[in-house]
């Protein structure tokens, strides 16, 4: 199972959860093969956020 | 000790946990918003204590105040946000099975509300959760 570490800056903030799961669907698409989606981590200074793959720590990049 | 949930007495250990916990209390400092968490049996499954709700006022790092809700006697409050999941889902994500994020992005927790506000308070939002896993749940 390959590893995925998914960078991304929010632009913009969705006003429903299912625009929210519709904007993730499609960051998803920038990444290659099957991605699960496991965890994510937010720098809540930059508003960043941060979606890995399969990896559920950073100790396990 | 282990506390049956849903419960008031649930409730007001969770209470206790985010007024004293001093992490929760700095960041969840700018969060201004009620909640309402009704918790729904599982699929298939008929019990007589569920649906039931939970609801938390919470403000700057404080709860102000909570109560259980009987939804078959009372009407939800018209809270900031309204979250509903089925209890084994809530059960996982209190014992940190699933995670909070991965549970709204998928649909096993749906929220109503202001997703914006939520998404820019992540934080307070994951914090929240870590203290309603520090209140054991009674199997």
């Amino acid at each position: 199972m390959p590893y995925y570490l998914l960078v991304h800056n929010i632009a913009m903030y969705p006003e429903s959860q299912d625009d929210w799961i519709d904007q993730w669907r499609e960051i998803r698409k920038n990444a290659h093969g099957d991605v699960e989606w496991v965890h994510s981590f937010f720098d809540p200074a930059e508003g960043n956020c941060i979606a890995s793959g399969k990896q559920k720590t950073w100790n396990q990049l | 000790m282990a506390y049956p949930f849903p419960s008031d007495e649930w409730l007001q250990v969770l209470v206790e946990v985010l007024n004293s916990d001093e992490r929760y209390a700095e960041v969840a400092k700018n969060w201004e918003g009620d909640m309402t968490v009704v918790i729904e049996p599982e699929d298939g499954e008929e019990r007589q204590d569920l649906p039931v709700a939970v609801y938390v006022d919470l403000w700057h790092g404080k709860c102000r105040s909570s109560r259980l809700i009987d939804m078959e006697n009372e009407e939800l409050p018209d809270a900031a946000f309204t979250l509903r999941a089925r209890i084994d889902h809530i059960q996982k994500l209190f014992s940190g099975q699933l995670d909070p994020i991965q549970a709204m992005m998928t649909r096993r927790l749906r929220v109503q509300g202001n997703m914006a506000y939520m998404l820019r308070n992540v934080p307070t939002v994951l914090d929240f959760v870590r203290c309603c896993q520090k209140v054991p749940i009674k199997e």
